[in-house]
């Protein structure tokens, strides 16, 4: 039905009163020459309003003759006598297409570039990457083919596992999985050995193919064999069989780090006072605004971007930046010695936690406070692990 | 007097026989029956919408009584703020507060 009266709107309609006697006559006649009527409504005995299109209006005139109705037009509505009406204005009409050739136009521009999904790779890398490509803001959007974009952005960035470079209205979305370094398989039908991955104390060795090397309790160094796919043949010492190894090895190793004990610490309080610089943002120049100095000697700076957009993924290439400087107070504090040194504690622990391998198991922690010839305090804080070193690597033949 | 009568019982005799061949022709081929056959087909929709397919044309319009020709014969039909919302050779559809509808016989 909606699309129905717009179809009419489209069209353009006239409501006309007709009257006379033979109404009835009038409108039989009239769906006979295929005129289409609607909204017939009878006012008073002799006379009714009614819709008609503006074809059929033109065909009125002998029926009405013929009925011996009078027809008069009481509204006028639709697109047709709209732009009618319009027709002298050449400005306007001029502006009216200049507005929709502008609007194709900036719509056809990247003017944002949004990345999503990385944690560890900074998003500035992979923006510059992008911009190397040519994909970087006021760059027609037609020209850029995304699946190669995304090819390049996998095989140029290191540590990503999956890219996908989308064009969507003005704005280019990049969404990215970072993937963690895998070392490289090795076949099973390949031989090879198990060396360690890192340094470390054997706690237990299971050898299921393959000759070990080491035993428990020995000591061993990143890189150093610990099954071996080599297995000697009695009496054929200089033909050995080669074996894809395969052994779970539990070794022993140590985490540190260190974290300076502070006894002051520092800390910055805003004290409310704050100043706002706008600068606009036209087709990605900045435009600065009555930006005055800031004449705090302590500040934070808090950046918002606000672009004009229609939707979420229409950017217009206008914007507002909104720079506030948030004024700071520093303060300095004394702390005692005890909670100085459960900070550093904190901090060096945090610190090592972030080299420990998942699947690693926690088995001891130790924190030891060192003072170094400057009469620093030192949190040195060692964390011992469980965790199977065993790293598989090709034999070279 | 007496065979004019008699042609005339025979005639209608034979109309009666030839749309119960069309009839059943129709329902044979599942044809559409306001087509096959010359009827209206009406549609209501409660009491405030009637669509009238397939009529020949309209006796009489008011804003409370409307009768339309069909191949059926007249129908009648009765309400308030009758409007005839839309209009082409095929289909009438009114709009209003609907009391009855009738089939003149």
């Amino acid at each position: 039905m909606l699309l129905f009266r717009l179809w009419n709107y489209i069209r353009g309609y006239v409501i006309i009163v007709v009257e006379g006697y033979f109404l009835e006559k009038f409108v039989n006649i009239c769906t006979r020459r295929q005129i289409l009527l609607f909204d017939i409504s009878r006012q008073k005995n002799s006379k009714m309003t009614l819709k008609v299109s503006i074809k059929g209006f033109r065909m009125l005139r002998p029926i009405a003759k013929k009925t011996g109705c009078r027809v008069r037009i009481l509204k006028k509505h639709g697109l047709p006598f709209l732009i009618n009406r319009y027709r002298g204005r050449k400005t306007f009409l001029l502006g009216a297409a200049l507005f929709v050739v502008l609007f194709y136009i900036m719509t056809s521009f990247v003017w944002t570039i949004e990345i999503t999904g990385n944690e560890k790779i900074e998003t500035q890398l992979i923006i510059e990457k992008l911009a190397s490509m040519g994909v970087k803001p006021g760059v027609l959007k037609y020209r850029i083919n995304s699946e190669k974009v995304a090819d390049r952005i996998i095989m140029d960035v290191n540590g990503l596992s999956y890219v996908s470079v989308v064009v969507r209205g003005t704005k280019v979305k990049v969404e990215v999985a970072e993937g963690v370094d895998v070392p490289p398989m090795v076949p099973l039908s390949e031989p090879c050995d198990i060396v360690a991955g890192k340094d470390g104390v054997i706690k237990s060795i299971v050898v299921k193919a393959g000759q070990a090397a080491v035993k428990e309790g020995d000591t061993v160094k990143k890189g150093q064999i610990l099954v071996s796919g080599n297995v000697p043949i009695k009496n054929m010492e200089n033909n050995p069989r080669m074996v894809h190894a395969i052994g779970n090895i539990l070794a022993r190793t140590w985490y540190e780090s260190t974290q300076p004990v502070e006894l002051r610490v520092v800390e910055k309080i805003r004290t409310g006072r704050k100043k706002d610089n706008i600068s606009l943002f036209l087709f990605s120049k900045k435009i600065n605004l009555f930006n005055k100095k800031v004449s705090y000697s302590n500040y934070e700076r808090v950046e918002t971007e606000k672009f004009l957009s229609i939707g979420e993924n229409l950017v217009l290439p206008f914007g507002a930046v909104i720079e506030t400087y948030y004024e700071n107070q520093i303060i300095e504090a004394d702390v005692s010695l005890e909670e100085a040194k459960e900070n550093a504690a904190n901090a060096a622990y945090r610190k090592a936690l972030e080299d420990i391998p998942e699947g690693a198991q926690i088995v001891d922690r130790r924190i030891e406070f060192i003072e170094n010839q400057n009469g620093d305090i030192i949190a040195d804080v060692i964390i011992e692990c469980l965790e199977d070193i065993g790293v598989k690597k090709e034999i070279e033949r | 007097m007496q065979k004019k009568r008699r042609s005339r019982t025979q005639k209608s005799k034979g109309e009666e026989n030839k749309r119960k061949l069309k009839e059943k022709v129709a329902e044979l081929l599942e044809l559409p029956k306001e087509v096959v056959m010359d009827l209206p087909k009406i549609t209501m929709f409660g009491d405030r919408n009637l669509l009238v397919e397939n009529y020949k044309g309209i006796i009489e319009y008011d804003d409370n009584k409307i009768r339309i020709n069909t191949g059926k014969g007249i129908i009648k039909v009765t309400g308030e703020k009758l409007v005839i919302k839309e209009i082409t050779q095929e289909d009438l559809m009114i709009d209003g507060d609907i009391d009855t509808l009738e089939f003149l016989k």
